[in-house]
């Protein structure tokens, strides 16, 4: 009886060591989990859980152990793919939102580098179904405020009517024009100009 | 939102008593406001008889009206190698004769503990005639000195050139607020002194309007999220906004009788000119057309209005009245014309075009003969002039770089800088008459 019962001990001590050693190759095999994967409370629940996998007899078959390190590795892999996603979700949004349209002195008209950045836009807002957005014109400091109140409003304008030529919903665009008041780049010379000459955009839900 | 209470009821004192002058059969000096370049008018502007009982009062007013006359380049104040006067009623003329002096302003300075801290006569004397021109008595506060030098500068002007001084004025501007996206309403001496905040809020307010009895600020606020037009009452400190619909609403300009606020404002994505009758409290639509159309000014005669489109394809100045007629193009020289003033005296027309240069200008054009004039020829960005209440001096706030200047500018295109308001910049400047003070 003694002896059956370190037998088992035996047993159930090696393997524990082999699941081990199996736990670093699934590692190894895996896409290398973010940093903030391995402490976060989820990958804490399934390195507990790995005990409770075995029989009552305290023994592991080898099949069991390759099933659990399959599933392991899956569950790993899935994770980091969505880690991915969320990553390149978060890039469109930056670009999105950083990724300004440009226009020449007193025009509001689309060129085909402002086109292709909508088209963008568009694209991201197909993508976000629930985002609304608001489109602001700006102006650069030549010329009078009014004007340039107008003409901001002009490009805003311009900008919606061709997301929505794209097939976006009109009722998730609203703009508002700055004119010349808030120019991005302080500078007086043309470099300056044709940065705040632009179209901006604000997700605002 | 808030409005500074102005304490001015001591300002209210000051008593204007004027003394009748009538003036010999012989020659007068007249000058013309308007002439172009040279001669300068001579005046000497010696210590005031009682100064030495307060000195810096006594030199803070001669500074005042040397500043105000100097503006309009047509004086210069003389050296008066230490000479005071006497008696401010008949001077030794032929001492200031040899000084060089065609006129000379004297005056006397009384301070006192009493109710009336501040008792200033100023006289106005042609040298060549050996006779007193004009006269006048201030009284009032200490600190009413800059008003009583700023109207009797007024007068100064009157009696020379035949025009009403615009000294004794305050200007409306849009301040920005240091370090931050908003900017304020502010009202202001037109040099400069006395700034009141009008609207302080946190958000960006443009483009301030005052009704011509000086009683109703318009002006754009984007505070509840849209540029959107808002009616201050400046006695009661009750407001309305005036606008609400998505898109830009922006005032222009005031009917002379003040019952209509000309205004452009984008109504389902287009945007127009309208009138807002002050009265039946309803907007009358002017132009329609799919352009840009803003900054509607109002004639004096308060049925013509000039206004900037860029229905044509580029902006330029048109003209339409409050019928609302087909609107006739004023300006077609140059691609960039925009912010029309029109006048209070006639039909010339102030505004900020783009030249034969590409350089940006102040110009005037007449609405019926369409003469043109540039006024400025420094490469600067101009934004729009405005005209003193009488229609004989412009003012623009322009930048070379970051730095925004206020000028004062002639017909002919003689400009002086104005002193920065305490460091605020003022743009957008509306230069309007005196603001009676609420009781």
């Amino acid at each position: 009886m003694v002896f059956q019962l370190l037998r088992i001990t035996v047993i159930v001590f090696l393997s524990t060591i082999l699941l081990a050693g199996c736990g670093r190759k699934a590692d190894s095999v895996a896409p290398e989990p973010p940093a903030d994967m391995v402490t976060s409370p989820e990958g804490a629940d399934a390195e507990a859980g790995m005990p409770d996998g075995m029989g009552d007899d305290g023994a592991m078959s080898e099949e069991d152990v390759l099933t659990e390190r399959a599933t392991m590795a899956e569950e790993q892999a899935r994770q980091a793919e969505a880690m991915r996603e969320a990553e390149m979700a978060e890039m469109a949004q930056a670009a999105f939102v950083n990724e300004d349209i440009y226009f020449a002195f007193d025009s509001f008209l689309l060129d085909p580098e402002a086109e292709r950045i909508l088209g963008e836009k568009a694209a991201w807002l197909q993508d976000n179904a629930n985002a609304s957005v608001q489109i602001e014109g700006h102006c650069d400091e030549r010329g009078t405020s009014d004007y340039n109140l107008a003409l901001g409003e002009r490009r805003a304008n311009a900008v919606r009517q061709y997301l929505t030529v794209l097939g976006i919903d009109s009722g998730r665009l609203s703009t508002i024009s700055y004119g010349e008041e808030q120019p991005l780049d302080p500078g007086h010379d043309e470099a300056a100009w044709s940065r705040n000459r632009r179209a901006h955009f604000v997700i605002i839900q | 939102m808030r409005i500074v209470s102005r304490k001015c009821a001591i300002l209210a004192l000051v008593l204007v008593l004027c003394w009748v002058v009538y003036p010999s059969s012989q020659e007068r000096i007249v000058i013309d406001i308007d002439q172009v370049g040279g001669y300068l008018l001579p005046l000497a502007l010696p210590r005031f008889k009682g100064e030495t009982a307060d000195p810096v009062l006594g030199q803070q007013i001669r500074t005042v009206m040397q500043r105000d006359l100097e503006r309009t380049g047509l004086f210069r104040i003389i050296e008066s190698n230490g000479n005071s006067v006497q008696t401010i009623k008949a001077l030794p003329y032929g001492d200031w004769s040899s000084l060089g002096a065609a006129g000379v302003i004297a005056g006397q300075l009384d301070v006192s503990q009493g109710r009336v801290p501040l008792t200033l006569q100023l006289t106005l004397h042609d040298v060549a005639q050996q006779s007193m021109l004009f006269g006048k008595v201030y009284q009032g506060s200490r600190e009413g000195y800059r008003r009583m030098a700023h109207r009797f500068s007024d007068h100064v002007l009157q009696i020379f050139t035949g025009e009403q001084g615009p000294f004794d004025t305050q200007v409306m501007c849009v301040s920005p607020v240091p370090d931050s996206k908003a900017t304020e309403i502010v009202r202001m001496d037109y040099d400069g002194h006395g700034v009141r905040r009008l609207v302080a809020n946190g958000a960006l307010n443009l483009a301030p309007v005052l009704s011509p009895d000086g009683s109703v600020l318009a002006y754009t606020s984007y505070r509840a999220g849209s540029p959107d037009i808002y009616l201050l009452n400046l006695r009661d400190g009750q407001e309305e906004r005036l606008t609400s619909e998505p898109g830009l609403a922006l005032a222009g300009s005031w009917s002379p009788d003040g019952r209509y606020l000309a205004l452009s404002r984008t109504v389902d994505g287009n945007n127009d000119i309208f009138l807002y009758d002050t009265r039946r409290r309803r907007f009358k639509r002017l132009t329609n057309d799919l352009g840009i159309d803003v900054s509607p000014s109002f004639a004096p005669d308060g049925h013509r209005l000039a206004f900037t489109s860029d229905r044509g394809g580029s902006p330029q100045l048109y003209l339409t009245n409050v019928q609302g007629g087909r609107p006739a193009r004023l300006t077609f020289e140059g691609t960039y014309n925009t912010a029309p003033a029109w006048s209070p005296r006639d039909d010339t027309i102030a505004y900020v075009g783009r030249g034969e240069d590409r350089a940006m200008a102040i110009y005037t054009i007449h609405a019926e003969s369409r003469q043109r004039q540039r006024l400025s020829f420094a490469p600067r960005q101009y934004e729009a002039p405005a005209w003193d209440p009488h229609g004989r001096f412009l003012m623009h706030t322009s930048r070379v770089g970051g730095a925004w200047q206020r000028y004062m500018v002639r017909q002919d295109g003689h400009d002086k800088i104005l002193p920065a308001a305490n460091g605020l910049d003022c743009l957008s400047p509306q230069w309007v008459a005196r603001v009676k003070p609420s009781s």
